[in-house]
């Protein structure tokens, strides 16, 4: 079969993106952009809007001119039209629709506590972006050039998560694993157990309560995949299970960021929720961006929570096929002689549970680990930098130019609530601060930051430490573009993820697994916020 | 169910009544393990780029003269 059509539309995206780029560097759109306050993007609007440009021309004339052979490589080209189709959406909103709806936001004055109605219900270029793929694909259908394209977002979104292992720090890493093991561990053991105890009382099958539990216990859509075999689940049961978990996990992606906003959480705290309680990925990935629109540190928290939790998938995978093997030979009489949990035989199929767990382990989370561990060896560091230097992912330089010294009504605010600062370590950090109108080493940032969460200096004062100390740390060149290319892998996946989402798939979910998987779900979500707003400061997250 | 029909759920088949020879609804790798495979190339690819672009000052754009 010969997937590639012949039809200008990835010509005529290519040239839209080509004229964009021309545009925006001509400055024929200095206007809109002042208007929407997007000056900060021309250079992206720029470059990839010349980049894609090309290809799409470039692969529009293939599509029309050349020669149309089945294959590999028919099956491919005919992929980049989707892809492009994504792209453009994203671009178009991330550039134009976003930042318009924030202009209308704030002419609309505040709402709730000073907030504007875009910031509250997070009406970013990821959460539009999402909506604009559901109108697209729900009102009026992806173009037949565009649906193989379509099903690229995943990679998108994978790819994403991978590269994200580059903004890792091994000391983040610590800090972070203690919290995210103690929460995962709770809430991912508790959930499968659970929907397995539902099941039962519901008198729900034992392969439909099995995979239910896979995926609203661990990581969504792969994890059901990956512990279908072990528990025999038929095609049926995965569906509905799939579709449990979209239906929820897209309520969700936009119901989690307006609870934190109006709860006021901090990204970490927020990240942490995320990962915890939303069941998908890419939901995850999703609410965590949509949150945080315009920084990752929300995102970076929610995905090491998330890989986390894809880290127990092998002990859930093992739980579940000796659950089953328990549960089929009670129910269902006696087992086979000679079965194990290595080689499970319920039935007429032999299933090898390592083999399920070694083939079907997400082999992503390998790919983030092996980014971090790239990045431990610090090639991704400036030169003279080391990873202690580092603080959240920056490095301390304080060769400051003397107007970003502190002023002399900032250090006189300092002084003023020096008699206020008990810890002898903090106080030598403001004594030192005050004394050269900069911090002077990592170690009085450290402090500062102490100081500052502590919560007991003045507005002014604590106006002057932040400012102190964003002044003496810098994010190595190179971490801003992994920085940008994650956003927007994750735009394209989301933006994509939006499209793949049918009302006809959503109605996949039905009956008992939905309300199962509904409970569940919302035990998990309300107990993972009410464990981490009692809890975030000693597990490590800041909090409210 | 085997393992590899448990890759074969395909939620949209039903609704467009048209499934492609290889991939799924979701993806157009044959397995997840392939697609995973593809995106670890890609992030490495990326990172090596991007590497390359800032300590070497390779890129697109250098070679054009627009940056």
């Amino acid at each position: 079969m010969i997937y590639t059509k012949r039809h200008p539309a990835v010509l005529i995206i290519g040239v839209i993106l080509l004229a964009l780029g021309y545009a925006t560097q001509a400055g024929l759109f200095n206007g809109v952009v002042k208007f929407l306050g997007t000056g900060r993007l021309k250079p992206e609007m720029i470059h990839l809007s010349y980049v894609f440009g090309a290809v799409g021309v470039v692969i529009g004339l293939l599509k029309l001119l050349g020669p149309l052979r089945e294959g590999s490589l028919d099956y491919y080209r005919s992929a980049i039209g989707g892809a492009l189709f994504i792209l453009l959406i994203a671009m178009l909103v991330r550039w134009f629709l976003a930042p318009l709806v924030a202009v209308w936001s704030r002419a609309a004055g505040p709402i709730i506590g000073g907030q504007y109605i875009h910031s509250v219900f997070g009406l970013n270029y990821v959460v539009l972006g999402i909506m604009a793929g559901l109108i697209v694909v729900n009102v009026f259908g992806i173009p037949s050039w565009a649906q193989n394209g379509v099903r690229m977002s995943r990679l998108g979104l994978k790819t994403g998560v991978i590269l994200l292992g580059t903004l890792y720090f091994l000391q983040e890493i610590l800090h972070l694993g203690v919290a995210s093991f103690t929460l995962i561990g709770i809430f991912v053991l508790g959930s499968v157990g659970l929907v397995l105890l539902m099941a039962r009382m519901m008198a729900v099958s034992n392969s439909m309560g099995g995979v239910l539990s896979a995926g609203v216990g661990v990581c969504g859509v792969s994890a059901a995949v990956a512990s279908a075999p072990v528990v025999q689940a038929k095609s049926a049961e995965i569906a509905y299970t799939i579709g449990t978990i979209l239906l929820w996990g897209v309520g969700c992606m936009f119901i989690f960021p307006v609870i934190g906003k109006l709860l006021g959480m901090s990204n970490e705290a927020f990240g942490a929720w995320a990962g915890t309680g939303i069941l998908n990925s890419a939901q995850v990935a999703g609410a965590a961006l949509a949150y945080q629109p315009d920084g990752i540190e929300a995102l970076k928290v929610a995905e090491i929570f998330n890989i986390t939790r894809i880290l127990f998938l092998p002990l859930i995978v093992v739980w579940l096929a000796l659950w089953y093997v328990r549960r089929e030979t009670v129910v269902g009489g006696p087992v086979p002689a000679g079965h194990s949990v290595g080689a499970m035989s319920v039935g007429a199929p032999k299933v090898d549970v390592w083999q399920v767990i070694v083939s079907k382990f997400p082999l992503f989370v390998i790919g983030f680990i092996i980014m971090f561990l790239i990045n431990l060896t610090g090639v991704f560091l400036p030169k003279g930098v080391t990873a202690d230097n580092l603080w959240k992912g920056k490095y301390f330089d304080n060769k400051l130019k003397t107007e970003r010294l502190l002023k002399d009504k900032d250090l006189a605010a300092l002084r003023a609530d020096l008699p206020k600062v008990k810890l002898p370590a903090q106080k030598a950090a403001v004594e030192r601060l005050i004394a050269n109108k900069k911090v002077m080493s990592l170690g009085d940032v450290h402090a500062l930051d102490g100081l500052s969460r502590a919560k007991v200096l003045s507005k002014d004062s604590a106006k002057a430490v932040k400012s102190a100390s964003s002044a003496v740390l810098h994010s190595p060149k190179i971490i801003g573009w992994f920085r940008d290319w994650i956003v927007w892998l994750f735009a394209f996946g989301l933006t994509g993820l939006g499209m793949q989402i049918t009302l006809a798939s959503l109605k996949q979910a039905g009956g008992q697994p939905l309300v199962i998987g509904g409970v569940v779900g919302t035990i998990k979500a309300v107990g993972s916020l009410v464990f981490i707003l009692i809890f975030a400061r000693m597990l490590g997250l800041e909090t409210l | 169910m085997t393992n590899d029909r448990s890759q074969n759920v395909d939620l949209q088949t039903t609704e467009t009544g048209f499934q492609y020879h290889r991939g799924s609804a979701l993806s157009i790798f044959k397995s997840d393990r392939r697609e995973d495979l593809v995106a670890l190339v890609c992030a490495l690819l990326i990172a090596l780029g991007v590497w390359a672009h800032v300590n070497l000052g390779w890129g697109i754009f250098t070679w054009l003269g627009l940056k």
